[in-house]
């Protein structure tokens, strides 16, 4: 038979200040379900994509507190969690972007016209830092601030749409709202593929029926 | 039960093997599902005693679900704060977004609501990618027909015709939201095969096709002047008036912890699976929301459901760790050159055999003492993917990033090591009844996604539901918004009163359960508490 952690075992944890003890072997989402505390909200894929359960964790031994995904993070004796609990109608306060995709060929001027504090970026890496998934936050403004939009985009294959770095930049720019802009319109923009092309072509014509 | 070797030992004997042996050819699946899939196993079939599929076969679990009482009553309805729009969309999956962009596009108010966030969803999971036949050697009578063949004929052919037919055109619109995929060098979009299928048909932007439609299908929404939504706002009652058509929703906010009734034109649901209902005890890939809720709401108020008995049971969830079990490893991986393993070292079963066939040869080794055991007592197979990274080096990096980043938080190595797999509770195949402009049997009230049904049949081909829910999302849209306004605007809940009749007659009790169940009961959700 394997070993594996004795379930009698307990992490001693603490959330939002208060003490709890919690088991083992369970993500942070799932050890917070199990000691029964409430936290069904701020969960839904619990595959780290949807960006939903993040929260501050510091640990034992650590100075810097981080920005985690809940439902990615093992649960650590002396691990300090806090919910950030604004986050939310902080991001939405931010976001008065909007647009419609178009195929105007100044797409780098669009960007500017919507995100204009784009420019502005003070290259402190805040928005780097808090990325939960790794991103060159800060790389992808640069980016998109020279106009180098398909660059921009793809840096961002691993977003989530978190909001976490649009809520730590000094000077309000949202930079996953900048990358999804650079990222649609690069897909926008794009002659239509060939081997798609022909088959609509075709379904048009009427050429292609399914009889049964 | 057979006993499985334990998971250390398998560890240890598990070998690299580019030439493994195939142990048999099945040439007819038939005894294989009858012997041990979980659909076909007689105590997971209980018929249903009252509502308008009285008498068919449902599962035991969802039986007593869709039977159960509601907490609502005319009280917490006169209490309610009221609201209008023209289009209520339940839900904001792909399905849901899809169909609350139609809808608004074609000039109708939509209010979009739901549970969780505006894209929390199984959508935004998917890794597989999305079907339509654009390759030059498929034709889209393949794609038909192989899709009517997976699902053992028990489709609807007019629905799966139009999907099908639609194909191209929802990866162009896909495409004008600003949705990429991956493309070759020509510049023409790669396409791969899915399990059960002869062609190249998946299309895919890496392992997060989802990921990717939801990011750009929750921009594009919350763009659009038209369309209001609603967050936290679950609906836990549909309403109707006394022609019997259905007039609007009952939302509870979770947020402001009080209701709210929406009048509506329309209505459409859009709301999903029921994973989370762990049936037979099985982990799920579904996300934390898919509790089933729409088939509860659509059935009290008299809709016609179907093929309430059969349910896709994914080939491969991690089975190890116990922290990620459940989570899915996208049919991409054995569709590149995979293998499914066993303790002996030998391969079972065509990897791309149909997905409810390969889940139950993984079930039949596991029960045969072919498996890995875990302390736990749960039992799995191994995914081979070490032999798919000597094969083709670099590939799993290159095309599975969320897979990689699985393994990651895992800690397995996959060029080197294999992954302990077993079935995982998918996706549910069968639903409201619709026709081809997603109508349910309740004027007023339309389906999109997979709280629908009769496209699938009794199992689904990987790809399908990505392209049914924008095919079906943006004709439900569509059919929505062109609906006329009924002259007979009341809002009550008379369906809930003949429900709750029926019930009485005979004798349902089920000791007090509620629907819907908006949570998992290990979410400790409490509508009062909330």
């Amino acid at each position: 038979m394997t070993t594996t952690v004795t379930s009698e075992s307990h992490r001693e944890i603490t959330v939002n200040g208060l003490p709890l003890s919690v088991s083992p072997n369970h993500s942070l989402i799932q050890a917070l379900w199990k000691s029964g505390h409430p936290h069904f909200k701020r969960a839904s894929c619990l595959e780290g994509v949807c960006g939903s359960c993040r929260m501050m964790v510091k640990y034992r031994g650590q100075s810097e507190v981080r920005f985690v995904l809940a439902c990615q993070s093992d649960v650590e004796t002396g691990m300090q969690v806090l919910f950030p609990q604004h986050l939310e109608k902080e991001s939405s306060a931010l976001l008065n972007h909007r647009y419609q995709l178009s195929s105007s060929d100044a797409a780098e001027q669009r960007l500017h016209d919507l995100f204009p504090q784009a420019a502005h970026c003070r290259h402190c890496h805040g928005c780097t830092i808090a990325c939960p998934k790794g991103i060159d936050v800060e790389k992808g403004v640069t980016l998109a601030n020279e106009g180098r939009l398909k660059a921009a985009g793809d840096l961002f294959i691993n977003c989530v749409m978190c909001d976490l770095c649009t809520t730590s930049c000094p000077e309000n720019i949202a930079p996953n709202y900048v990358a999804l802009f650079a990222r649609r319109t690069t897909a926008f923009n794009r002659p239509l593929p060939d081997n798609l092309a022909a088959r609509l072509q075709a379904l048009q014509r009427g050429e292609l029926t399914i009889k049964y | 039960m057979g006993n499985g070797t334990p998971l250390e030992q398998a560890r240890c004997e598990y070998r690299i093997d580019l030439n493994r042996p195939q142990r048999t050819v099945e040439k007819e699946y038939a005894a294989l599902l009858q012997s041990f899939h979980p659909d076909y196993a007689s105590d997971n079939r209980t018929p249903l005693t009252i509502g308008a599929n009285r008498h068919d076969p449902c599962h035991p679990q969802l039986a007593a679900l869709l039977q159960s009482d509601s907490p609502t009553d005319e009280q917490t309805l006169a209490a309610a704060e009221k609201i209008e729009t023209e289009v209520l969309v339940i839900g904001a999956g792909g399905a849901g977004c899809s169909a609350a962009l139609v809808a608004a596009e074609s000039g109708a108010d939509v209010l979009l609501a739901t549970k969780l966030r505006l894209g929390d969803s199984n959508t935004i999971m998917a890794e597989g990618g999305i079907q339509a036949s654009i390759e030059a050697g498929d034709t889209p009578q393949a794609h038909f027909d192989e899709t009517l063949r997976a699902g053992h004929h028990c489709s609807n052919k007019q629905l799966v015709k139009q999907m099908v037919l639609d194909g191209p055109a929802v990866i162009q619109w896909l495409i004008q939201q600003g949705m990429q995929f991956d493309h070759d060098q020509q510049g023409n979009l790669c396409t791969r095969r899915a399990g059960g299928t002869s062609a190249d048909r998946i299309l895919y932007y890496r392992d997060y096709t989802g990921l990717e439609m939801m990011r750009v299908l929750r921009e594009a929404v919350r763009q659009h002047h038209k369309i209001n939504t609603a967050d936290y706002s679950p609906a836990v009652e549909l309403l109707s008036n006394s022609g019997g058509e259905c007039t609007g929703a009952l939302l509870y906010s979770i947020e402001q912890q009080k209701y709210c009734v929406v009048n509506a034109k329309s209505v459409i649901l859009a709301s999903g699976g029921l994973g989370r209902m762990h049936l037979n005890g099985y982990p799920t890939s579904n996300h934390v929301g898919a509790t089933g809720d729409g088939l509860v709401l659509a059935y009290r108020l008299g809709a016609k459901l179907q093929a309430l008995d059969s349910f896709q049971y994914h080939p491969t969830g991690l089975a190890w760790p116990q922290t990620l079990a459940g989570t899915l490893i996208t049919e991409g991986i054995r569709s590149a050159g995979a293998q499914l393993v066993n303790s002996h070292g030998e391969r079972f079963i065509d990897e791309l055999a149909p997905r409810d066939v390969v889940c139950a040869a993984i079930l039949r080794e596991c029960s045969e003492g072919r498996g890995i055991l875990l302390a736990s007592g749960r039992q799995g197979v191994w995914l081979d993917t070490p032999v798919l990274e000597q094969q083709q080096p670099g590939m799993l990096a290159k095309h599975f990033p969320k897979f990689i980043s699985l393994c990651d938080k895992a800690g397995i190595d996959p060029n080197h090591s294999p992954l302990l797999i077993c079935p995982t509770l998918h996706y549910q195949n069968g639903g409201v009844v619709i026709n081809e402009a997603c109508e349910t049997t309740i004027p007023g009230l339309f389906c999109a996604g997979e709280v629908s049904g009769g496209i699938h049949g009794k199992n689904r081909i990987m790809g399908n539901a990505l392209l049914e829910i924008i095919s079906f999302g943006r004709r439900a849209g569509a059919a929505a918004a062109a609906r006329e306004m009924s002259d007979n605007t009341e809002r009550s809940l008379a369906h809930l009163e003949r429900f709750r009749h029926e019930r009485q007659q005979h004798n349902i009790n089920n000791s007090g359960q509620q629907g819907p169940l908006l949570f998992p009961h290990y979410a400790s959700f409490n509508r009062e508490s909330a």
